[in-house]
């Protein structure tokens, strides 16, 4: 019942607000980043001064070849680490006053869904958790995993413990809201009503 | 609905596309008389339609073996989503997320982003397990704000309609966010009707420097008879005057180990029994830790009741993970006093594996052995061999 809620929720933290003011000069972002919108609410000087008292300086968001003319759009644009790093949380250090609001670039919460989260995702999502680089973080947190991979056990494959087979009866009992987020009535009957095994 | 999502598929013909099949061809033959085997095909694809649209689609054929119709082929999902002017739409078969969590909706969904979003849906309900659409109609429409920075609101009203009759349900939810991942959820949800019922959900969690904790406490007496009665959850009968569970749970790194516990009390309303409230609840506690490359080894303890049934016990297991290949084993002890029988000691141990074969990381082969006495003293053996073969992209979609 929790994993669609904190997906939900998730989201929710992502709903739309009420866009920031307009910064005097926007530097506009690139087809590179389409769910961002055109032209990014963005206060280059507030954050300028943000990021030096975190004691970080330009090279740290406009990591390589950066060429600045006076009103110009950077180029090439920053990377979606050097906003992520401090609103995400992600850079050890990172300013903890950025707000992680993804509302602020991203007033669309649909567009936040990335194009692999399709119909197979769920078959397919454990792979890419694993992989490095993975971003899973960005939009969710530990309870996200845990509300289903409640078992943290080194075979924490499934929503199920090892064992499941012999204890799920009570569990079932104590909270069978927690068995309709997946399963149906057939699930039990195809096994308590039939002896068969669910495969 | 059907008309449009056909139409789309047709348009995509020249479109970029992404497309997955999986095969799944394999035997759970039962050592002690009951042998079964199953085939499946499986095909997903998800088509980009340009201009921000794109479909996707699953369907599968398959032999369940024994198991209801000898061959069965479906249609599973087809689903489309894109933006309409400044809104966006989905219509098909899919999952709406909202603040309850995901509405399986198979009918059409809009949604317009602004200070404030706005949604509204129709169809029928279907479920996520059998892939089948029931017969309850629902329509409904919410809205979703921020309040103010880290905090955002919702609320909604939705009505559902079946054979049997027609109900109201409203909605609302709350979410907290802290700057350090600090988060606080409230949602609640009330039925009128033709059942009435409420579910009502308070959710904490609390990470600290290394450690986390969390907190759930539920009531749910939420109706589910509105769906066909093969559709009906097991909250249905198993708890079907509404119950309350609490769950606080607490983790933490010990050096290479994780160290977890979870539990808490539930109260179960009983109108047809001697008392009116049943009282039980759930503890569990482990930890696990490698013990050398990609090995890992780990143990917990249960102990859970609902009068008056109660089990007891602990499990062992170990997780070999070697990428594309892994291997598992586990053995758990119980010691259960069901509803109705003796109590009896029970065990039982699995060691599963899953290993690549060729180089192409596409196809596999699982196996699986299985043994133990169950809760009726009977043996139980089991053991298996499949091969799932996969085409299409590997791994996370573009």
């Amino acid at each position: 019942m929790t994993r669609p809620l904190l997906l939900a929720l998730c989201f929710s933290a992502a709903v739309a607000a009420k866009p920031p003011a307009p910064a005097p000069a926007p530097p506009a972002p690139t087809a590179a980043a389409p769910a961002v919108p055109d032209p990014l609410p963005f206060d280059h000087g507030a954050h300028t001064r943000a990021l030096k008292r975190a004691g970080l300086d330009c090279t740290d968001c406009h990591p390589v070849g950066l060429r600045v003319d006076a009103g110009a759009v950077p180029d090439p644009p920053p990377p979606r680490e050097s906003c992520h790093g401090c609103h995400l949380d992600r850079w050890p250090g990172a300013s903890k006053a950025a707000p992680r609001t993804c509302a602020s670039c991203h007033p669309a919460r649909q567009d936040l869904l990335p194009t692999s989260h399709d119909l197979t995702w769920a078959t397919r999502h454990a792979q890419a958790a694993r992989a490095p680089g993975q971003t899973c973080a960005d939009c969710h947190d530990r309870p996200w995993c845990v509300a289903c991979h409640d078992d943290r056990g080194p075979g924490a494959r499934t929503p199920h413990a090892p064992g499941f087979r012999s204890t799920h009866g009570v569990q079932a009992r104590i909270d069978p809201a927690s068995c309709a987020t997946c399963h149906a009535a057939p699930t039990c009957t195809q096994c308590h009503s039939t002896g068969g095994w669910p495969w | 609905m059907s008309l449009l999502v056909v139409a789309m598929l047709g348009s995509a013909l020249a479109a970029p596309a992404r497309l997955w099949t999986t095969t799944a061809v394999g035997g759970v033959p039962d050592l002690l008389g009951r042998p079964q085997a199953r085939a499946e095909q499986q095909v997903a694809t998800a088509l980009d339609l340009g201009s921000g649209w794109t479909l996707d689609g699953l369907g599968s054929v398959r032999d369940p073996g024994g198991q209801g119709a000898p061959l069965t082929g479906d249609l599973l999902v087809a689903h489309a989503r894109g933006p309409v002017g400044t809104a966006r739409l989905e219509v098909g078969r899919f999952a709406r997320l909202d603040p309850r969590g995901a509405l399986h909706l198979d009918g059409a969904a809009v949604a317009w982003s602004g200070p404030v979003t706005v949604s509204a849906w129709g169809g029928r309900l279907w479920h996520p397990e059998t892939w089948r659409a029931g017969q309850t109609g629902v329509v409904g429409a919410s809205a979703e704000g921020r309040l103010a920075p880290g905090v955002d609101a919702a609320a909604g009203a939705e009505g559902r309609l079946a054979g049997a009759g027609g109900q109201a349900r409203a909605f609302s939810a709350l979410h907290v966010r802290g700057a350090r991942a600090q988060a606080l959820r409230l949602t609640a949800e009330r039925a009128l009707g033709h059942q009435d019922g409420a579910r009502a959900e308070l959710c904490g969690d609390l990470p600290m420097r290394r450690a986390r904790l969390g907190a759930t406490a539920r009531w749910e007496n939420l109706p589910t008879d509105l769906l066909p009665t093969a559709l009906a959850n097991p909250l249905t009968w198993l708890a079907p005057h509404g119950y309350g569970v609490v769950s606080v749970r607490a983790q933490r790194p010990a050096g290479a180990a994780l160290l977890w516990t979870e539990g808490g009390p539930a109260l179960h309303r009983r109108l047809d029994a001697s008392s009116p409230w049943a009282a039980g609840g759930l503890g569990r506690a482990g930890a696990s830790a490698p013990v050398a490359p990609h090995l890992r080894l780990g143990a917990h303890a249960i102990a859970a009741g609902l009068s008056p049934t109660w089990l007891a016990g602990g499990v062992v297991d170990a997780a070999l993970d070697l990428g594309e290949g892994q291997l598992r084993a586990d053995l758990g002890v119980f010691r259960i006093a069901p509803s109705t029988g003796p109590r009896a000691t029970t065990w039982e141990g699995r060691l599963s594996g899953r290993a690549p074969v060729g180089g192409s990381g596409r196809v596999h082969l699982r196996a699986e052995l299985a043994a133990g006495v169950d809760r009726l003293l009977q043996p139980l053996a089991r053991g298996g061999l499949a091969l799932d073969l996969r085409r299409g992209p590997a791994g996370q979609a573009p």
